[in-house]
């Protein structure tokens, strides 16, 4: 037998042992879920432009002969988990106000992805943001290059890459990434055409304006605080909570989380349909899932993890009759 | 999450574990490979999948481990041999087959993704090159290390087996 055939036995035999059981779809379907929320921070923000609430629910539910067409109860005047605390207008400023924008830039939007604060000029499909923050970024595309550099006296990493998947033609990927003297971390990501000499230009003219940028009305606004919870994503198209004491430890959307899909409304073969505030709604609860049809091809959703923020029935329907939408 | 999508990872995600498990030499980096790799083709599977998806994600997978950004972030490097020997019955021709397996674990990523492809997938030169996104050329030249090294590991072994 040759050293080849020996070879190709031991990889068969060690394919062929026996694996742990493991759950692939399960996992792999809470990782579409936290992917698709993640692309939103690439792919979303231009659409959103303030034109009046066109959701503001009112406690009128009812059920719409669903597969589970039990009626809830009678709408409750209080709740002690949600009450008291009064209305919640998410709004985010961006503390290094820069010194200079290359040509062409599309409008800003202001993001919180965790304890840290985004500045996002995005138009088409070029995106120029800045993070800044005690949580190291993610570069979010692979480099085919790396090189050092400086911003102002910090040593700072430069990562480069000609293609990215959904480049339009004549984009670059650049992003320069450094930690201030306060130990926080700036990061600046190109998606658009750019030179990377322009995006350096950028980055160390961050800050060298007085005072931040400010706030942009909100596209989500909440009647009431949920007790105990503390924004953990703010984007012009999606807003995050999570329990207190998850707060801070992670940049990426998680918990309970209201956004809008370019989706047409499509109830699942599992939960309940509802009427709330006249629009057709589904929900399934053991899924953390709450869809309510938006017309015109969209959706809004509310999601969140049932085994780390369970919610009732009752809390989550009063939770999405608190929310106002603009968009 | 799409009926075509949740049909192909139940029918082939054991499979793909097993392949994973192959490229990486651990069983958990391989299964985060997986997954990392599925959610990715979830993103293009109505274009996937009418085009030989297995073939798309074992593709994906070797991509994405050889790739040196990954391996950066890992924090790994070649020379590691990271899963214990089967345990079982240790005749000659099976210590022989778990000192191979351990020498694997000295390869690069490229050259022992060579070796699973030509010796596990059964693919020619050309295919390997087309996964690994080089020429044939270069296949040839890593599978000859990749050979050369484990061949030279084994020797080093047996010698020492003998002159303990």
């Amino acid at each position: 037998m040759s050293f080849e055939d020996d070879l190709r036995i031991t990889l068969r035999d060690r394919a062929s042992e026996t694996m742990p059981p493991a759950d692939l779809l399960t996992e792999t379907n809470k990782g579409v879920r936290r992917d698709q929320r993640r692309r939103r921070w690439l792919a979303t923000g231009v659409a959103v432009v303030a034109a009046g609430a066109i959701l503001a629910v009112p406690l009128a539910i009812r059920g719409d002969g669903g597969l589970s067409p039990r009626l809830p109860a009678a709408p409750v005047t209080s709740l002690p988990d949600v009450a008291g605390l009064g209305p919640w207008e998410p709004i985010v400023t961006f503390d290094l106000r820069p010194g200079w924008v290359p040509d062409g830039v599309g409008p800003p939007t202001l993001e919180l992805m965790g304890p840290n604060q985004v500045l996002r000029y995005e138009k088409d499909t070029q995106i120029l943001a800045a993070e800044f923050g005690p949580l190291e970024p993610e570069w979010e595309v692979e480099a085919t290059a790396e090189s050092s550099t400086t911003i102002g006296d910090r040593p700072a990493i430069v990562h480069t890459a000609d293609d990215y998947d959904g480049a339009a033609p004549g984009h670059r990927y650049v992003a320069v990434r450094w930690k201030t003297a306060e130990d926080k971390w700036v990061q600046v990501t190109s998606l658009a055409p750019y030179s990377e000499e322009a995006v350096l230009r950028f980055a160390r003219e961050l800050g060298s304006e007085p005072g931040v940028v400010p706030p942009v009305p909100p596209t989500f606004t909440f009647a009431e605080h949920m007790a105990g919870m503390a924004p953990q994503y703010v984007g012009p198209t999606m807003v995050c909570q999570v329990p207190q004491e998850m707060s801070g430890r992670q940049r990426q959307p998680e918990g309970l989380c209201v956004y809008t899909l370019e989706e047409k409304f499509a109830p699942g073969p599992h939960g309940e349909r509802l009427l709330i505030g006249g629009r057709p709604a589904y929900l399934y609860l053991d899924g953390g899932i709450f869809d309510i049809d938006l017309s015109g091809g969209r959706t809004l959703r509310i999601e969140w993890d049932q085994q780390t923020i369970p919610l009732g029935r009752e809390r989550i329907l009063r939770f999405a009759a608190g929310i106002t939408y603009r968009g | 999450m799409l009926s075509g999508f949740e049909e192909f990872v139940r029918d082939r995600g054991d499979s793909l574990r097993r392949f994973a498990y192959l490229i990486c030499g651990d069983r958990h980096l391989g299964e985060d490979l997986v997954q990392e790799v599925l959610v990715k083709a979830y993103r293009r599977w109505p274009k996937i999948e009418t085009d030989q998806p297995d073939r798309y994600v074992r593709t994906a997978i070797v991509r994405s481990h050889v790739s040196w950004l990954r391996r950066r972030s890992s924090g790994e490097r070649p020379g590691v041999v990271p899963d214990a020997p089967v345990g079982g019955d240790f005749t000659e021709g099976q210590a022989l087959r778990d000192e191979i397996w351990s020498r694997l674990g000295t390869l690069t990523r490229a050259q022992r993704a060579v070796m699973v492809l030509r010796y596990y997938e059964d693919l020619d030169d050309r295919q390997i090159a087309e996964v690994l996104r080089c020429s044939p050329s270069t296949v040839r030249v890593h599978a000859a290390r990749a050979l050369a090294r484990l061949r030279a590991g084994l020797a080093q072994a047996t010698k020492e087996d003998s002159n303990p």
